[in-house]
């Protein structure tokens, strides 16, 4: 007998445990844990757990202010839905708008503050102390020159923040306080300027309104507050179709509302003032109008001098009107009658978001048309709306009133802040950069996001993000009833934010400027006392679903309370005073000679042969400027072509073919200021000779890898009054 | 001798056996302990009194609560009420600075999975020892068995490794549910438990 | 648990021309069913879109040219429901209970043979892991799981909306589902009503009188795979897409 192990042996023992271990559970226990293993994936992130609590807040992202409930686990929120009853945002919450929860994490969100340094075409970013930035910030401001300026451009005013730029940049020689040259109000801010005295702020009765001529405006896609229009058609697709509201969208583009508009009026670009004033022709040829009211109330209807508004209108008979808008004289004739004749009629200007807006003669003349109209205070016209009250402590203080970009003059602004809230409308860098002294600028950027305008500056001093802090939500563009609500922020915000408030009361003290009033909670708080102390108006509470007057809050504590956790302060209708008098021609000098000129529209005569088509961007409401979307947007944007992605040009395919263009290929498009390459897609609702451009977004992808001037706005060619939405252009093939 | 084959080849089997039926369900579990001890049978006991629900409740939304988050504790232990350690503990480091507890869950699923508590409780009206056993009673919290390779605890599996002639109510797989409801005469789909 | 005598048939009647192509839709559906936002490669055909809504138009030049917009969820087909039929992993029921054509992901193994055989080409693939911007991961729905690449995902009529429906009426004692308590993401958020979502076996519900009515069709009805999904349009150029197959959008076929 051997002693010594074999290698036999060896092979025996195992050949037993081989057989042994198959009938233990061991090795089909292990196989079948080995593959629920493999799913174990441990970067795919598991949903939280817990229990769900409702909130309420108001989204902030831009001006319509739609009222919104959060379903938070913990203090995450996981969902937002509308708020059901809510007096105008109807329950309704726009994709943006709901997805807004996702904003804090976007790849570009800023979570300190950064000072940016330019390169060709990149931007390189170091973090930098907000008591240094502020520092440098107020040593550029002192040491101006006596000719420059100080800029801040607000693009949402009526904030109480909005008040306190004002009062700071009355603190300082020389300050200019800028409003955006934007879309949404451009009609309203034109009726203000054409009238003798001032008549507060103004808003649409479209509830009442039977036919609305929108040149341009993307009323059904997205324009005030998406849920008042929608529900209006919706209530309005009911059997007495009568009263239904009539939309006439006069645009050059099939856009999604000149699609579901109840008429479509495809001018040629850029000829909006023409047809304006060629409808005012109808409507005083034919008398379709209140003479003996407008004689009263105009002060240049009729003169002696051959250079009255009549004047003026009878140049525009729809013949020669046809010519140059391209829109049939019996079209012209029919739509003037059925807007005089079947109203309560309003003529919309604004434009698209990224089209920008229409022009000074063109809102003149879509003015004029309202005035013509008699819509003025009356029901289912423009009419007046309060003036929200402001907060005590803020009112004494001394305030610069709003300028216009397009006016103040070229390279005077030495130092200029951008603050952070969107308008959901575009504004080309360029027209902003015409403006600055050179290189001896200084531009400051209070947006939470490193996106669009805010790469170009020179310091970052970011806001914290959507629903990461307490902002104040004033009256919704359009809005007939003034109102104020509150958002409430869901998340926390990170060390390195700053609130604006905070922000421009340490640059204030930094330049020696002094400031009213307290912190931003304070001034809010102070704003809600002042409304409540005015007792006016109701209060609709979210949670409740119920409308009650203000007094039933019992204090100023209690309200701002009601406030905070998910409310709605709204005023009463306000009646508008007696009509005032107005001008309908603009300016006395000019007015005339430029809405004559307006008659061979904004291309002048023909196009030049090095450039002879037209190159008109677009873009989808609050898709188009510096604001971010949720990287979940991409749904739209990449994955599907919904919504149009950044560049993509649209091209009939006659046009296109006969450039030599390919559907799908690449191509440049040239313009009088330089060159960039799109994506061409052939379209047959594309009218000839015209070619549309995208402006939007790409979501989730890396906003730091693209290059500063990517956007087809730069290359887009302003007027004196910054309309840059016609520019003659060439589109080559690569 | 032609015997030593064999006898080297039971050996071999032997020691797999063995291997495989002892000492591999032993070393395949990792304990963990809880992070608290907690005696059911102190709440759930004469003294207190407490039923299941009063814990573990169902929302109104019809979500169940599961392991009671801390405020559920801090009703009644804002301070400590008797003289034990582990309430001390609970008190001091997790009720006075608002740190919730990081229980350890024996019957977690897979996240693809979706269990209703309500459907089951209040419609089919089953009692929580079926599933739970005695838990409820229970004077301390044993440890949490982790299986090293699949990262689920031992419960899910059942405490006989090979499953077979199990006892009812042990181990909660895709097949212990399903056997379960087959006794009930219902059909199901694959929504009605797959997320 | 829908114990009614009779079962479940879930459908949609949605009307074309009610439709905007806002797109609101398709992002509810995507942040109620945990779908990644795109991944930097990903383009119009490797996307991951549950409900898409297409643009489709007349064919006629300017200025008459009209368009349309189509959104398409999976079309739950069923009759010889084709994804059914191919599955080599069983992944794939058509549940008897409800009518909803469900998919278990992580039963699927990846080999694409459905989204083959699917005719309206609702499927769609995880080529890559899903991956949300930091922090962005903690607000995903907890009644849906995120599924890992490899396997394929489409729209399941927001049964997780089903469920929850299910324990909030069960936690009240009651058995059956009220009308309106379950109600898929998509139908919930549209602007303009232009989804109404139902029990199709319902003879009475809003759903089915819609299904029933003249101007209700649906797309390729000679491949008899019998959709749910109904449309609705009095448009006569959208009324003839339902005879054909969707055309492509050229852009996806230069895409590649």
């Amino acid at each position: 007998m051997a002693k010594i192990i074999e290698r036999r042996d060896l092979m025996k023992l195992a050949g037993g445990a081989a057989v042994g271990i198959v009938f233990t559970p061991a090795p089909w226990k292990f196989l079948d844990d080995s593959s629920i293993w493999t799913q174990n994936w441990p970067w795919i992130p598991k949903p939280l757990r817990g229990e769900l609590i409702t909130r309420f807040s108001v989204c902030a992202m831009c001006p319509a202010g739609c009222a919104l409930r959060a379903q938070c686990i913990g203090k995450q929120p996981i969902s937002l839905f509308g708020v059901p009853g809510h007096p105008l945002s109807q329950g309704t919450l726009c994709p943006l708008g709901f997805t807004g929860h996702h904003l804090a994490y976007h790849p570009s969100r800023a979570t300190e503050p950064l000072r940016i340094e330019h390169s060709n075409d990149s931007i390189n970013v170091i973090p930098i102390s907000r008591d240094l930035a502020v520092a440098e910030i107020a040593q550029a401001i002192q040491s101006k020159g006596a000719d420059e300026c100080i800029a801040v451009i607000d693009s949402r005013p009526g904030r109480t923040v909005s008040l306190l730029y004002r009062q700071f940049l009355a603190g300082l020689a020389k300050g200019v306080y800028l409003c955006e040259p934007t879309g949404t109000c451009a009609t309203f801010d034109t009726l203000q300027a054409l009238s003798e005295k001032p008549i507060g702020p103004l808003g649409l009765d479209l509830e009442n309104t039977r036919t609305l001529l929108s040149f341009g405006a993307p009323i059904l896609d997205g324009w005030g507050t998406p849920g008042r229009i929608q529900s209006l058609r919706r209530n309005q697709s009911q059997p007495d179709a009568g009263k239904r509201l009539q939309v006439i969208q006069i645009e050059t583009r099939q856009s999604r509302t000149a699609l579901f508009a109840d008429q479509w009026l495809p001018i040629k670009p850029g000829t909006e003032a023409a047809l304006a004033l060629g409808l005012a022709n109808v409507i005083v040829r034919e008398k379709l109008f209140d003479e003996a009211a407008i004689r009263r109330n105009a002060v240049d209807f009729d003169r002696s001098d051959s250079r009255s508004y009549l004047d003026l209108v009878g140049q525009f008979q729809p013949e020669r009107v046809t010519e140059v808008t391209g829109i049939s004289q019996d079209k012209i004739v029919s739509v003037a009658r059925e807007a005089a004749r079947h109203g309560p009629s309003i003529a919309l200007g604004g434009g698209d978001p990224a089209g920008g807006p229409l022009g000074e003669a063109e809102e003149i003349a879509i003015a004029g048309l309202n005035l013509l109209l008699g819509n003025l205070g009356k029901s289912g016209g423009i009419v007046g709306r309060s003036e929200v009250p402001v907060a005590a402590e803020m009112r004494s203080a001394a305030a610069v009133s709003p300028s216009e970009l397009a006016k103040i003059p070229d390279h005077s602004i030495r130092v200029l802040l951008m603050d952070a809230a969107e308008s959901g409308n575009a504004l080309p860098w360029t027209l902003i950069e015409k403006k600055l002294v050179s290189e001896r600028a200084v531009v400051a950027s209070l947006s939470p996001y490193l996106a669009g305008n805010a790469r170009q500056a020179h310091f970052l001093i970011p806001a914290p993000a959507h629903l990461e802090s307490l902002q104040e939500i004033p009256t919704p563009d359009g809005a007939v009833r003034s109102s104020f609500s509150l958002s409430a922020p869901l998340l926390a915000p990170p060390e390195g934010a700053t609130d604006p408030i905070d922000f421009i009361r340490s640059l204030a003290t930094a330049v020696g400027v002094p400031l009213a009033g307290g912190s931003a909670m304070d001034l809010l708080k102070g704003r809600a006392s002042a409304i409540y102390e005015n007792g006016r108006g109701e209060i609709f509470v979210f949670a409740e679903n119920k409308i009650s007057d203000i007094k039933e809050a019992g204090s100023a504590e209690r309200f701002w309370d009601m406030l905070k956790a998910g409310g709605c302060w709204i005023d009463a209708k306000h009646e508008m005073e007696s009509a005032p008098r107005f001008s309908l021609l603009g300016e006395p000098s000019q007015g005339f000679e430029k809405l004559s000129a307006s008659a061979q529209g904004r291309l002048q005569a023909s196009l030049p042969k090095e450039y002879p088509l037209v190159l008109m961007p677009f873009g989808w409401r609050f898709a188009v400027g510096n604001g971010q979307v949720s990287p979940v947007m991409s749904k739209l944007y990449q994955e599907s072509g919904l919504r149009d992605m950044a560049n993509q040009a649209f091209i009939n395919p006659k046009t296109g073919s006969a450039l030599g263009l390919v559907d799908g290929g690449q191509a440049v498009v040239a313009t009088r200021q330089g060159s960039m390459p799109v994506k061409i897609q052939f379209d047959s609702g594309v009218m000839p000779g015209v070619f549309h451009v995208a402006v939007g977004p790409a979501p989730n992808k890396n906003e730091m890898a693209k290059k500063i001037d990517e956007n087809i706005l730069e290359i887009c060619q302003a007027g004196n009054d910054l309309a840059w939405r016609v520019t003659p252009a060439q589109v080559r093939k690569v | 001798m032609k015997i030593k084959g064999p006898i080297l080849f039971l050996i071999g089997m032997a020691g797999a056996l063995a291997l495989g039926w002892y000492a591999f369900p032993r070393a395949l579990y990792k304990k963990i302990e809880q992070p608290l001890q907690f005696s059911h049978k102190v709440h759930t006991g004469k003294d207190a009194g407490m039923a299941c629900a009063d814990c573990h409740s169902l929302g109104e939304d019809g979500r169940f609560s599961g392991i009671p988050k801390l405020d559920k504790c801090s009703t009644c232990h804002s301070a400590q009420m008797g003289t034990t350690e582990n309430e001390k503990v609970l008190v001091e480091q997790y009720v006075t600075p608002n740190r919730e507890i990081p229980w350890l869950s024996y019957l977690r699923q897979p996240e693809n999975t979706y269990f209703p508590h309500a459907v089951h409780v209040k419609l089919a009206e089953l009692k929580c020892e079926q599933c739970h056993g005695q838990h409820g009673a229970s004077e301390k919290l044993r440890p949490l068995e982790v299986n090293r390779v699949s990262g689920y605890s031992r419960d899910i599996w059942g405490q006989s490794i090979s499953r077979f002639r199990k006892q009812e109510g042990d181990g909660m797989k895709m097949d212990d549910c399903i056997s379960c409801h087959a006794k009930s005469g219902r059909e199901d789909g694959c929504i009605d438990c797959h997320k | 648990m829908d114990t009614k005598p009779g079962k479940s048939r879930y459908g949609m009647v949605i009307d074309i021309d009610r439709c905007n192509g806002c797109g609101a839709c398709m992002v509810a559906c995507a942040v109620e069913n945990n779908v990644p936002p795109a991944e930097t490669r990903a383009t119009e055909r490797t996307g991951i879109t549950w409900l898409r809504v297409f643009k489709v138009d007349n064919g006629e030049s300017f200025p008459e040219n009209r368009a349309a917009f189509v959104p398409m969820p999976c079309q739950h087909c069923e009759h010889e429901t084709p994804c059914v039929m191919v599955c080599p992993q069983n992944a794939i029921e058509l549940d008897k209970q409800t009518g909803i054509v469900t998919q278990v992901p992580v039963r699927c193994l990846g080999c694409r043979y459905c989204m083959a055989a699917c005719p309206y080409h609702v499927r769609y693939f995880n080529w890559w892991d899903p991956k949300w911007p930091q922090g962005m991961e903690k607000a995903l729905n907890p009644e849906v799981a995120p599924r890992m690449r490899g396997v394929v995902e489409k729209c399941n009529f927001c049964h997780g909306r089903l469920q929850a429906a299910r324990a909030k009426a069960a936690a009240a004692g009651e058995r059956e589902l009220k009308e309106g308590t379950y109600v898929p993401a998509c139908v919930e958020v549209c602007p303009t009503s232009a989804i109404t979502f139902g029990d199709l076996a319902d003879e009475n519900s809003e759903v089915a009188k819609l299904a029933r009515d003249e101007n209700s069709f649906r797309f390729l009805t000679r491949l008899e795979t019998e959709p749910k999904v109904y449309y609705r349009s009095k448009q006569p150029f959208v009324r003839k897409f339902g005879e054909s197959a969707l055309e492509r959008m050229k852009k996806e076929a230069a895409n590649g």
